[in-house]
This record gives structure tokens, C-alpha cells and sequence, in this order.
């Protein structure tokens, strides 16, 4: 009989996953205890948990090697993880300072909507610190699971309910190609660990007879891609982001992309690098059709919900161009490009949700005419988002951009530059059709139900602190991205 | 290598053939005399009424998720209990863990009302 | 020193943040305040950071680009140069704030004026104490909006918005070639440090050089407002009188000789560039002193008199006295910013006349503000013993001293200029300060007759605030020569000091060919003042006067249209240019770009509906194209791959 040797146990490694869970089960219990009109206090209870994990990010910043790995080396939580589960803990901290006031004023204030954001970033930490592909595909479930129920969250909406539908009907089938490709992997190098793939490809070296390898690797490449909605995998996005409450909107397209981008690039950088040749072509692929899909049909959008999610396609694309680039400084724009959206999309979001209606209603373009000379403040506050969106200086959305196109033209890819750019050129038609209404039609309604409450102000604020600070000294944060990927 | 997978390949053949070859035989050899009767859906020898196409209540499904669920939680200590010497103090607290997640789940369907069929 | 530079530039740009944001907000002493203390206080430390250096140093304050192969430090030099440059600058901004106060005081857009001024002297203050050259190409850019804004101060006047535009648009030609240089530079060395640029030295292709001081030496024309880009500074007096001291005669346009002066280590090797910088500041000077002698508009005089120092500290830098030059920069700095404040006390007791026929007399009305103008008439003429006399000399010494045919005439140049230059000054003490008060106001061309405000009852007097600031200015105009004395009366402190700067030529002329010298320009400046009192005393004056009334002379108006330069640049430059502009705007942008863009818009707009369409909700279809997306991808890798 085989001597059984238990995997040493690094609890650091997993801290911050188990400081969420175990948060996440207690305000789940908690819930089923409190009164309707107290809900709220489990949203403030969930950012403590936030707060508290970010600590203990923060603290495993750097780490010695030993403590980072666990699980027989299944988790890695180095700074390339730790990064992410920053950007993670942030989309879900602004998400969640502004869900209780769309909970109450679509009445379906159940308290279970902050456990399941809990229990998806979990989720999305464990895909980011997965170094072994079923790690990588638990995470994955993890998040995609709670996100089905929180995309069909709003119960009495049937919109919202055909967007979870949608959501899990796709996402399983999306799944399915993940897990086949995964398989295929691991049929051709004998291992799930990435260490391990990546060793038998440097020792065999990589032969195109190995079409199994090939394959498994694009399935892959086509499950990620799902995640991070890059065309043509990108079909579910606007049914699910119109649908989908607007502040589960905000976070899909803030924290799952950067979880989906966190798998991709783990798997495609530390595992098959020896690939790079041929990935870079298909990514190449990616980007162009992401970016020119995304951006063309949000100019023909009208819901303003449906149009930011083409134009989140479109931003997957942008950082898509960073990968397929393939170099330190495109993946460290990645890095720096999915916080900083996160930070400017979850601010747009927030306005959103403050004009927004009961039932969704007032999500048209077109409602958001005279918006500036009811709510100036707000209205600037939009347009700092929307120009950061577009990608224009000062903002946070101009340096990572330009990031991430110059990481492209320093891998010789300056075709796929001038697309992003002529992409960015048009995208901003349509931002600026937004500022077009608010600015310059008459004001069509009063805009009095607005209610502006301290945490959504809390979480506009951190937005443009987020968007601005890096957009005018942005070395700090991208030095950290830098020292995020070299290890 | 490939020659390891030979009984799979024929497992395969042989289950294609048979499910085929069940229905070619039936077809071909049964005798057809069909009636409104028989023609009729098969529902545990009631009296066909109304649409298939009805919807369920949600109790059903339910009640077969929470069942499967405590189901896998009984089928995961089977192989605990096996090991239950090797694994020692380790395996008892990761199992304790393992059920107390459970128990927050159970706690939860309970207080929700979901144990209850009115 | 890292503390001190560092409020050197803060407080003034927080000054003119604040005044931005919430100046209309504050109550108006409050900004006048704010304004003034900040740029007082960052002369405090401009004072402390000068008297605790040691030796050149540099201070990077932080990056903002790091991650490229380009760094882009925020980082600071501080040496002998940018020492004297920023006290001097801080200096003389502190007098000008508080001046402004008084002489703004009527001005309801006081939040924007000091806001743009703060502004200025930030933007100033980073191109002098900048280490690398995209840093110093910033604080050039920053001077040079700064001072667009602020000649088209009161833009509801159409003209003085152009002439901000023009400013604008001709100094933008030189800067245009110093970006070029900055880029070659940093495109050839690798580097934008500015001592590691001037470092470089041999490295650096001597042709490369050359081409290298021609291109600063552009960006200083336009700039400076040398010839042949001196044609907006005299347009520039549109803006509010302060404004004309601070930045049209003290600080901005005197960067293009700092700039040179900057670099001369690296251009000083290369003899053409040095005789091409020589030749235009000679000509600058000779040309603009002859244009200041027929000029009626008081502040115009004092432009082209302007034009023409600088033109002196170009010819200096081209003889490569580097020391010389800075010494005259901070003279002038001094004297004219005490001439255009005399002018702004004039002016504003004159009820914003000025036109120097229809002043007069005004020297026993305006006690204070003549003796000051006096003593800074006397310092731009280079009367003996001031500080404009020692400082010139010094030029024109090592004009004389580098000899040869160019620069032996170039010396010749700069003595006759010096000459012109005594005329036109006293030209203007006559005009304004002696005779009689006018009684029949003669119309200035084509302008309606108003009452004179001294004939009509209306008083007399400047604001006691406004004359304050012009002693101290007036104290340094005359004892400016202290800095740096001749050999021959004790050590030059200046030379001393600036001595690390390198570079300068290693000249020494004997005390003897010294005094020589410096005797002849003596004897020159007397010759002017005679010259002037002949013409412009007594009788000669009252003749003069009414013979303004008819029109000017060929030859006067030839000096006061600048040598009709500006027609000329009109006829060759801005005509053809608005005839091309119109031709690419009808024809090409609106007929061809926007037109194909328009169509193309289109199409992508239909193009997204399209494609929109295929998003049409039914999850079969979304399932159909993931696979038909994975498939083509598939199709794709076998084709490439397999």
C-alpha cells in the first residue's frame, strides 16, 4: 500500500478566499435573521469583510516563496494574484456601496445579493492564485455559479430572469469547452499543474504533432475567452448586462473580466509560453474582432446598460491587444487596465443606477437629455467617467491605453495599434452622444426621484479617485503592475 | 498504447449495435395494429389529461436539489470513514469543516422555508 | 535644497490653483493676498535655497513616466544660473504682484488675472530650474500660454485678442524648432538631461552642433522676439501694464537667452551657430532701437527698447560672455521692469493715455514716479557708473575683444545702437516728463479728440502703492553694476559666482583696453542725451509737436511701422497661408475629409445595426456562433499550425 503523505496546509496562501467564505456562510446565515428593512447592514457587514481581506492582501504582498504555495502547489498567491485580488476586493467593495439603494428602489431587498458578490470574488481569488488548471476551473465554478443567480437576481423583473437564464445556459456550455480543453491538456502532458505543462512542453519541445496539445490549449483559449467576453464568444454579454440588475452589471463587467483575463494569462504565460508563436497570431485575431464588434454596435446602441456592455467587449479587446503583444509591458497594462476600468466603469454604473427607475425604466440614452443643468455635479462626474472610457488624458483610460497599444508596437504589432487606436476613435461617439444629451438638450424631466445616498457617494468618489490620481501620476500604480508580473 | 482503449472502442460498437438493433428488430419484426388506445401516451395507467407541457411546481426540483446534495454528503464520508486511522486529527477537522458548511446551508433552507411542502 | 526648490515652484502654482478654482469665490483682498504672499514666499525661498548653495545639484522630485524606455523625470538643477535667474525672477514678480493690486484695482476679473499671473511665474520658475529639456519645453509652453492669456487680458477688445494670437502664433514658429531639437537631441544622445546633454560635448557630431544652435537659436527668436520673430512683442503691450514688466520686459522673453545660455556648453563649440547668434542679436538691436525712435505709444517705445537689450544679451551669448550676458539679463530685468512700471504709474495717471505727444510737464506733477523712470532711463541709456552701463559694457567688450571682421562690426553695430538707444530714451524724459503741460492736444491719426484729463479737471496722481515698488527697482537699475565690476574697481562678484557655469570665454581684457572702452560708451550714452535735449527741449519740442498733427514723415513712419515688417510678413507669409487655409478647408477638409468620413460613419453605423442584429436574443443562435467561432478557430490553427 502506498504511503499517504498529507500536502502541507499554507492557510496565508489561502487567506484571503477564506476570510470571504467564511464571511460570506455568516452573513448567509445572519440573513435569514434579519428583518427586511435591515438588510442594508449586511451590505456594510460584507465591506468590513472586504476590508478586512484587503488587509490581508496587502499583507501577503511580497511574500517569501514558501508562503505564497499550498496545496502541493495547486495555489500560488504571488503579486501576480495579489494584484488581482485587488482588483477583485475593489470592484466588489464600489458594487456593493451601491446595490442597497437599487435593491430597495426595485423592492426586492433580499440580503442574499452580498454573500453571493462575497462568494464570487472568492471565487475570482482563486482563479487568480490557480496554478493548477482544476484550481483554476473550481474558482471559476465558484464565480460563475453565484453570478447566474446574481444576474437573475431581480426575481419580479423577467428581463433579469432571462438574463441568469441566458447567463447559465451559455456559461455551461462555455464551461463545457474550458473543462474539454483542460482535459485534452492533460491528456497531452500527463498534468493539471501549470509548472508541470510547462516543463513537459520545454522537455519534449513543442512538436506540431501534437495536435492534442494544440487543441486542448485553443479550447481553453475559447473558454477564457468566453469569460472576458471577446468576440465572437461575446453573445451573451448585452442580453445578460441589460438585464442583469445594474449594479451586478457594474460588477460583471468589472470583476469577472479581470478574473477571466487572470486565468487567460496564467495559463497562457506560464503554461504553454513555448506556444507563444501561435497564440499570439489567434490573440491577434481576438483583438481586432473584440475590439471592431464591441465598438461598432454600441454606436447603434440606445439602453445605455446594453450600450456600456458592447463597450465593455470592446474594452476586453483593448487589453486583448496587450496580450496578444505578449510582453511585460502588455501584461502589466493588463493589469493596470483592469483596475482602472474597474474603477471607471463601476463609476458610470453608479450614475446609472442613481437616474435609473423602478424596473429598470429610464435606461435609454435618451432619458439622460438636460441631465447637466438638473444635476451639474453628477453630470461632471459622468463625464470624467465617459471621457476616461474613451480614453482620453487625464484620465486613468488614457495611460492604459496608451500602455497597452505601446506594449503592442514594442512587439511589432503596430497593425494592431493603429486598429486600436481607429477603435478608440470610434468609441467616442458614442461616450460623447451621452454628454450630448445631458449637455445639450432641453430637460425632459425633472429628475427629482434622485436620491443621492452617502454610500453611493462614498463609491463615486473612490471612482474618481481611481480614475483621476492614476490618470495624472500614473507611475506609482503602474510600477506596482510592473513588479506585480516580474517574478 | 492506443490498443489499451480496444475494449472501450468495442464497448462502445457493441451498446450502438444493441440499441440499434433493438429498435430495427422491433420495427421489422413487431406487429403493428395501432388504436386510440394504445397510441395514446403512457402515464402510469391513468387517464391521459391535458398537455405534457405542464409546469412543475418548484417544490419538486427543490427538494431533489437539497436531496442530492446531502446525498453527496453522505456518499463523501464513505471514503473518510475508510481512511479515517491514515488521516487522523487532520482528516476529522477537515471533515468538521466540510459539515459545517452544510450545516450553514441547512440552517438556511430551513429558516428560507424550504423543508416545507405548504 | 530639495525643500526649498520645491516650494520655490509649489506656492506659486498653488496660488494660481486656488485663484483659479475658488478666486471669484474669495473675497478680493483675500486673492490679491494669496497671490502676492505666495510669490513673496517662494522669493523667501529662493532667497534661503540661494544663500545655503554649495555646489550644482540636482533634485528629482518624482517620475511621472517611468516604465518605458523614456523616463520623464520631474527633476530640478540648481546652479549659479538658475541660482540668480530665480531670485531675480521671484524678485521682481513679488514688486509686480503688489504693484498689480493697485493698478488692477478697477478690474472686476481680478481671480483670473492673478491666477494667470502665479501661473506665470510657476511656469517661469520650472523653465529656469528644469534638469532635463522636455521639463524646461513645459515651463516654455507654460510662459508662453501664460502670457498669450494675458496680453489678450481684456478680450472683448478684438484687438488685444489678436494680438494674443499673434504672440501666440509667432513665438509658436520658434518653438516648433526648439521641439525638433529637443526630440534630435534626445533621439542622438539617448538622454534629455540637461547636463548630461551638455556633458556629451565631442560626442556630439560637429555638424550636429551647428544645426543643433541654429535650432535653439530659433526657438530663442521666437521667444525673445529677435529678428526676424520680433514682431508680436510690440502687439504684446495690448495686455495690462504689469504684465507688460513681468513678462514682455523682465522674465518670459529674456528665456530664450537663458535657454542659450543653458546650452551653451553644448553649442559653444560650434563657431557658425555663435557667429549666427551674434549677428542676430546685433542686427536685433540695432533695428529695434532705430524702430524705438519714432514710436508715439509709450509702452511701444519701451517694447522696441526691449527687443533691442535683448538683442544685446544675444550678441553677448554669441561672443560666448555668457556671464556678460546674464549680467545684462538681470540689469535689464531690473531697469526695464522699472520703466514699464513708471510707464504703468503714467499711464494710469493719465487715464490710460499713451501717446507721448499729448503727455508733458509731468516730471513736478509726478515727482515719484519721475525720478525712478530717470534713474531707469539713465541705467537703458548706459549712462556711466549704472548698472545698464557696466553690463552692456561688458558685451560690447567681448564683441570687441573676440575681434575680426564679423565681430569688430558687430561692435561698431552695438556702439551705434548704443548711441540710438540714449537718444530714444531721453527722447521719451523729454516727451513725457519736461516742458510745459499741453494745451492743444494734437489727435493722434484718425482718433477723435477727447478732453486731456489734465486740461479737463480730471486728476493727476498714480496710486502711492504703484510708486513704492518702483525705488527698490530703481536702487538695484543703479547699483546693478555692483554684481559684477570691472576688473579694474574689484573683483566681479558675478563673474565669480557664475564661474562654474561653463563655457564662458576665458577673455580678460587688460584693465587698460577696459577703461577704454567703457570710456567710449560713456562718451556715446553723453552724446545721445545731447543729442536728445537738442531735439527735444524747448522750442524743437513745442515744433515737433504740432508738426505730429500732419502725417508722419517716410522716414518716421518707416521707424514706426517697424520697417513695415509686419506688412511684409502679411504680403509673404499670412496671405498666401490664409489662401492655402481656405483652399484645404473648402476644398479638402470640407470636400474630401469630412465628406468621406461623413460616408464612412454612416457605414459603421449600419454596420452595427447589423451586426447588432445578430445579438437577437435567441440563445440558439448564441450557442451556434460560440461553436462556429470555435470551429473557424480551429480551421484557423490547422491551417497555420497543423
Amino acid at each position: 500500500m502506498e504511503t499517504f503523505a498529507i500536502p502541507a496546509i499554507n492557510v496565508a496562501a489561502i487567506m484571503p478566499e477564506t476570510i470571504l467564505s467564511v464571511i460570506a456562510m455568516a452573513l448567509l446565515l445572519l440573513n435569514v435573521f434579519v428583518k427586511s428593512e435591515q438588510k442594508a447592514y449586511l451590505g456594510y457587514l460584507s465591506l468590513i469583510g472586504i476590508v478586512v481581506t484587503f488587509v490581508s492582501v496587502v499583507t501577503g504582498w511580497n511574500a517569501p516563496a514558501s508562503m505564497q504555495t499550498a496545496f502541493n502547489g495547486s495555489v500560488l498567491q504571488d503579486n501576480f494574484a495579489l494584484f488581482f485580488k485587488g482588483i477583485f476586493l475593489v470592484s466588489s467593495f464600489l458594487t456593493i456601496l451601491i446595490t442597497d439603494q437599487y435593491l430597495q428602489r426595485e423592492e426586492c431587498n433580499h440580503g442574499e445579493i452580498y454573500p453571493l458578490i462575497l462568494l464570487a470574488t472568492a471565487g475570482m481569488m482563486l482563479m487568480a492564485s490557480g496554478t493548477d488548471l482544476m484550481t483554476i476551473f473550481l474558482g471559476l465554478e465558484v464565480l460563475s455559479v453565484s453570478l447566474y443567480v446574481l444576474a437573475g437576481f431581480n426575481r419580479e423583473n423577467l428581463k433579469s430572469n432571462e438574463a441568469g437564464l441566458k447567463y447559465f445556459l451559455l456559461g455551461a456550455f462555455s464551461t463545457g469547452f474550458l473543462l474539454y480543453g483542460m482535459a485534452l491538456t492533460y491528456g497531452a502532458t500527463g498534468s493539471t499543474k501549470i509548472a508541470a505543462i510547462a516543463t513537459f512542453i520545454a522537455q519534449n519541445g513543442y512538436v506540431t504533432g501534437n495536435p492534442m496539445l494544440v487543441v486542448g490549449m485553443l479550447l481553453m483559449g475559447v473558454g477564457f475567452s468566453f469569460k472576458v467576453a471577446a468576440a465572437p464568444f461575446h453573445m451573451w454579454t448585452p442580453d445578460v448586462y441589460e438585464g442583469a440588475p445594474t449594479p451586478i452589471t457594474a460588477f460583471m463587467s468589472a470583476g469577472p473580466k479581470a478574473a477571466g483575463f487572470a486565468g487567460f494569462l496564467r495559463v497562457f504565460l506560464f503554461a504553454v509560453p513555448a506556444l507563444k508563436a501561435d497564440w499570439s497570431a489567434l490573440l491577434w485575431i481576438l483583438a481586432v474582432l473584440t475590439m471592431s464588434v464591441g465598438n461598432i454596435i454600441a454606436l447603434s446602441q440606445d439602453n445605455i446598460k446594453r450600450m456600456l456592455a458592447y463597450s465593455s467587449i470592446a474594452h476586453a479587446g483593448y487589453a486583448l491587444v496587450g496580450f496578444a503583444a505578449g510582453n511585460a509591458e502588455g501584461t502589466a497594462g493588463i493589469l493596470f487596465y483592469m483596475l482602472t476600468y474597474a474603477f471607471m466603469n463601476i463609476g458610470a454604473f453608479a450614475i446609472i443606477v442613481l437616474v435609473g427607475k423602478k424596473g429598470e425604466a429610464n435606461s435609454n440614452v435618451s432619458d439622460y437629455a438636460g441631465f447637466a443643468s438638473k444635476h451639474p455635479v453628477l453630470a461632471v462626474v459622468m463625464a470624467i467617467f465617459l471621457f476616461s472610457l474613451a480614453g482620453m488624458p487625464p484620465t486613468a483610460g488614457f495611460i492604459g491605453k496608451f500602455y497597452l497599444f505601446s506594449a503592442a508596437i514594442k512587439s511589432g504589432y503596430v497593425w494592431l495599434a493603429i486598429i486600436g487606436v481607429l477603435n478608440s476613435a470610434v468609441s467616442v461617439y458614442y461616450y460623447l452622444r451621452v454628454m450630448v444629451f445631458m449637455y445639450m438638450k432641453a430637460p425632459e424631466e425633472e429628475f427629482d426621484w434622485l436620491k443621492v445616498t452617502p454610500p453611493i457617494v462614498v463609491s463615486i468618489l473612490l471612482s474618481l479617485a481611481g480614475v483621476l490620481i492614476p490618470g495624472v501620476i500614473p507611475g506609482y500604480l503602474l510600477s506596482l503592475a510592473q513588479r506585480a508580473i516580474s517574478m | 498504447m492506443l490498443g489499451a482503449y480496444l475494449p472501450i472502442l468495442l464497448l462502445v460498437v457493441i451498446a450502438i449495435c444493441f440499441g440499434l438493433g433493438a429498435m430495427v428488430f422491433s420495427a421489422l419484426v413487431g406487429p403493428k395494429k395501432p388504436s386510440a388506445l394504445k397510441l395514446a401516451p403512457y402515464e402510469c395507467g391513468c387517464e391521459p389529461v391535458g398537455s405534457a407541457r405542464e409546469r412543475f411546481s418548484v417544490k419538486f426540483y427543490l427538494i431533489a436539489m437539497m436531496f442530492i446534495l446531502f446525498d453527496i454528503e453522505a456518499v463523501f464520508m464513505y471514503p473518510w470513514s475508510i481512511l479515517f486511522k491514515k488521516l487522523g486529527m487532520f482528516g476529522l477537522v477537515e471533515m468538521g469543516v466540510f459539515i459545517a458548511i452544510l450545516l450553514v446551508g441547512y440552517i438556511y433552507v430551513w429558516k428560507k422555508g424550504a423543508l416545507e411542502w405548504e | 535644497m530639495r525643500l526649498y526648490l520645491s516650494f520655490i515652484l509649489l506656492l506659486p502654482l498653488l496660488g494660481g490653483i486656488v485663484n483659479t478654482v475658488a478666486g471669484r469665490l474669495l473675497p478680493r483682498r483675500l486673492a490679491e493676498w494669496l497671490a502676492c504672499t505666495a510669490v513673496a514666499a517662494s522669493f523667501g525661498f529662493a532667497l534661503a535655497a540661494f544663500l545655503s548653495y554649495r555646489t550644482p545639484v540636482t533634485v528629482e522630485l518624482f517620475r511621472w513616466l517611468t516604465a518605458f524606455d523614456f523616463q520623464a523625470p520631474v527633476a530640478l538643477y540648481y546652479d549659479p544660473l538658475a541660482a540668480v535667474m530665480c531670485l531675480m525672477v521671484t524678485f521682481v514678480s513679488t514688486l509686480i504682484h503688489v504693484y498689480s493690486v493697485a493698478y488692477m484695482a478697477e478690474e472686476e476679473d481680478y481671480a483670473r488675472f492673478f491666477a494667470l499671473l502665479n501661473l506665470f511665474v510657476f511656469a517661469m520658475l520650472t523653465l529656469v530650474l528644469a534638469e532635463n529639456l522636455p521639463l524646461l519645453y513645459l515651463g516654455w509652453e507654460g510662459v508662453g500660454f501664460c502670457s498669450y492669456a494675458l496680453i489678450g487680458f481684456w478680450y472683448r477688445d478684438e484687438k488685444n485678442a489678436t494680438a494674443g494670437r499673434k504672440a501666440f502664433i509667432v513665438t509658436r514658429i520658434g518653438d516648433f524648432a526648439f521641439g525638433i531639437a529637443v526630440i534630435w537631441l534626445f533621439r542622438m544622445c539617448g538622454t534629455i538631461s540637461i547636463t548630461q546633454i551638455n556633458g556629451m560635448g565631442t560626442a556630439v557630431p560637429a555638424g550636429a552642433i551647428t544645426l543643433l544652435g541654429l535650432l535653439f537659436l530659433v526657438g530663442a527668436m521666437g521667444k525673445s522676439a529677435q529678428v526676424p520673430l520680433m514682431v508680436w512683442l510690440p502687439d504684446a503691450m495690448a495686455g495690462p501694464t504689469p504684465v507688460s514688466a513681468l513678462i514682455h520686459a523682465a522674465t518670459m522673453v529674456t528665456a530664450g537667452v537663458y535657454l542659450l545660455a543653458r546650452m551653451f556648453p553644448l553649442i559653444g563649440s560650434s563657431a557658425t551657430a555663435l557667429a549666427a547668434i551674434a549677428v542676430t542679436g546685433g542686427v536685433t538691436a540695432f533695428y529695434a532701437a532705430t524702430c524705438a525712435l519714432a514710436q508715439r505709444d509709450l509702452k511701444r517705445a519701451l517694447a522696441y527698447s526691449t527687443i533691442s537689450q535683448i538683442g544685446y544679451m544675444v550678441l553677448g551669448v554669441g561672443c560666448g560672455a555668457v556671464t556678460a550676458a546674464t549680467f545684462h539679463l538681470l540689469v535689464h530685468a531690473f531697469f526695464k521692469a522699472l520703466l514699464f512700471l513708471g510707464a504703468g504709474c503714467v499711464i494710469a495717471a493719465m487715464h490710460h493715455e499713451q501717446d507721448i505727444f499729448r503727455m508733458g510737464g509731468l516730471a513736478r506733477r509726478l515727482p515719484l514716479t519721475f525720478w525712478p523712470f530717470l534713474a531707469g532711463s539713465a541705467c537703458l541709456a548706459g549712462f556711466p557708473f549704472t548698472g545698464g552701463f557696466f553690463s552692456k559694457d561688458s558685451i560690447l567688450a567681448a564683441a570687441w575683444l573676440k575681434g575680426g571682421a564679423l565681430y569688430g562690426s558687430l561692435y561698431l553695430l552695438g556702439m551705434v545702437t548704443a548711441l540710438l538707444t540714449a537718444i530714444y530714451t531721453f527722447r521719451l524724459v523729454y516727451l513725457v516728463f519736461a516742458g510745459p503741460p499741453l494745451t492743444v492736444p494734437p489727435p493722434l491719426m484718425g482718433t477723435p479728440t477727447p478732453t486731456l484729463p489734465h486740461q479737463g479737471g480730471g486728476s493727476i496722481e498714480a496710486p502711492r502703492l504703484m510708486e513704492a515698488m518702483l525705488i527698490p527697482l530703481a536702487l538695484l537699475g543703479l547699483c546693478g553694476g555692483v554684481l559684477n565690476l570691472p576688473a579694474y574697481l574689484g573683483e566681479g562678484w558675478l563673474a565669480g559666482f557664475l564661474a562654474p557655469v561653463p563655457g564662458d570665454g576665458n577673455m580678460e581684457a587688460s584693465s587698460g583696453l577696459e577703461m577704454v572702452l567703457q570710456g567710449i560708451a560713456g562718451v556715446v550714452a553723453l552724446i545721445g542725451l545731447a543729442i536728445a535735449h537738442v531735439r527735444y527741449s524747448g522750442e524743437r519740442r513745442a515744433r515737433l509737436i504740432e508738426a505730429a498733427v500732419g502725417p508722419p514723415s517716410a522716414m518716421v513712419a518707416f521707424f514706426q511701422n517697424g520697417w513695415y515688417v509686419d506688412a511684409l510678413y502679411r504680403f509673404l507669409f499670412v496671405r498666401p497661408y490664409e489662401a492655402l487655409a481656405r483652399f484645404f478647408w473648402t476644398r479638402v477638409d470640407e470636400g474630401v475629409v469630412d465628406d468621406s468620413l461623413d460616408r464612412f460613419a454612416a457605414l459603421l453605423g449600419a454596420t452595427g445595426q447589423g451586426l447588432g442584429r445578430w445579438t437577437n436574443g435567441r440563445v440558439s443562435v448564441y450557442i451556434l456562433s460560440l461553436a462556429a467561432g470555435a470551429a473557424l478557430l480551429l480551421a484557423y490553427l490547422a491551417w497555420v499550425v497543423l
